[in-house]
């Protein structure tokens, strides 16, 4: 019960935040309404077992990403002080095309086949909390550092939280996950792969392609921002073409 | 009363609609690239729900999720950085009017 509400609180917070993201005229407004979507997002991350996704969303997103924007707005002569003056845009077709947006993602997400025997989910129904945080914080980095290390669930966590908090629906747990592999049967700790391999692997191999895309993306940002170029503002035919619109 | 799925789609979705929004509407650079992390954000929730729904105990969605951030992370880098270089050059940073990077 105290998820949900939490759950709501956030989302609503989020939501709002986001809404002032795009409809304020001030640049740094918009850069703090962002710091508070973003850690609405990492609230609801950790309502999701996801500590490892919450912590990186704080460190990465806010303290670099949302830095490097207010760098780049303090950089930017008077952006930060004055209010945003937007050229001419026409905002009922953006709104209607983002609603539009929204009901055919959200259709499509939520059409039955995607969504295979979803009301089986062990977590939504049996337990809220299955992993310790160090528990959790342990899986995720042997995943990161293993190619082909099956990472296991903690089985008999996973079962005492399956016993102890709703006593029953072990049944459906077990046809849940027997329907993932091939035999029908399934070992202690065996987490179900959607693929037909019995590890679900790990992700060294995307993890360093990741730093080195990171490190030419930071280089070349580097190379474009430091080269001095001429000032050359927009010519007055630019000028009068933008005036006449 | 529990939160399902479906309240996880509906709450990413709206976030990656909001932030379409913001990217037709807006044309300074900044704010549109701000946009442009919340409709990212929005991606990587819902990695973190469904990896909370389909597949629970595994980290995939967490992993995925972490590489959505890193990805966010160079792409405003370079976006910003271009963002710089068109001050620097034109005295503006609006995208409407942006329509040359030579000079």
């Amino acid at each position: 019960m105290i998820e949900t509400i939490a759950f709501y609180i956030f989302a609503f917070a989020v939501l709002f935040f986001a809404i002032q993201v795009v409809r304020t005229e001030y640049v740094m407004r918009a850069a703090m309404s962002l710091i508070c979507v973003l850690m609405g997002t990492a609230a609801l991350y950790l309502l999701a077992n996801a500590e490892f996704a919450a912590a990186v969303q704080i460190l990465v997103y806010v303290g670099g990403i949302v830095v490097l924007i207010i760098f780049a707005v303090l950089l930017v002569h008077n952006l930060g002080e004055a209010r945003v003056v937007h050229g001419p845009v026409n905002k009922f077709g953006a709104l209607a095309l983002s609603l539009a947006l929204f009901m055919f993602t959200s259709t499509i997400t939520t059409m039955d086949i995607l969504l295979p025997s979803l009301e089986l989910g062990p977590t939504s129904q049996y337990c809220l909390v299955v992993d310790t945080h160090k528990e959790a914080a342990r899986k995720v980095g042997l995943a990161f550092l293993s190619h082909d290390r099956p990472v296991n669930t903690e089985s008999e966590q996973f079962n005492t939280c399956v016993d102890g908090v709703y006593g029953s629906g072990k049944d459906d747990y077990h046809a849940w996950m027997s329907s993932f592999s091939d035999s029908g049967e399934y070992y202690d700790g065996w987490v179900p792969s959607f693929s037909n391999s019995k590890t679900t692997g790990g992700y060294v191999v995307p993890f360093e392609l990741l730093s080195l895309v990171l490190l030419a993306a930071l280089i070349g940002s580097t190379a474009i921002a430091r080269i001095k170029v001429p000032y050359s503002p927009d010519s007055a035919a630019d000028n009068r073409e933008d005036a006449s619109e | 009363m529990t939160i399902t799925i479906y309240h996880w789609i509906a709450l990413s979705t709206l976030l990656f609609s909001i932030g379409a929004y913001g990217v037709f509407t807006r044309t300074n650079a900044i704010m549109a690239l701000m946009s442009l992390e919340l409709m990212l954000n929005a991606a990587a929730m819902n990695f973190i729900s469904f990896n909370y729904y389909l597949a629970p105990g595994t980290v995939s969605g967490q992993v995925f999720a972490t590489f959505v951030i890193a990805i966010a992370a160079a792409e405003a880098a370079v976006g910003l950085a271009i963002v710089i270089r068109l001050f620097r050059s034109r005295g503006h940073v609006d995208l409407s009017r942006a329509n040359r990077m030579k000079n």
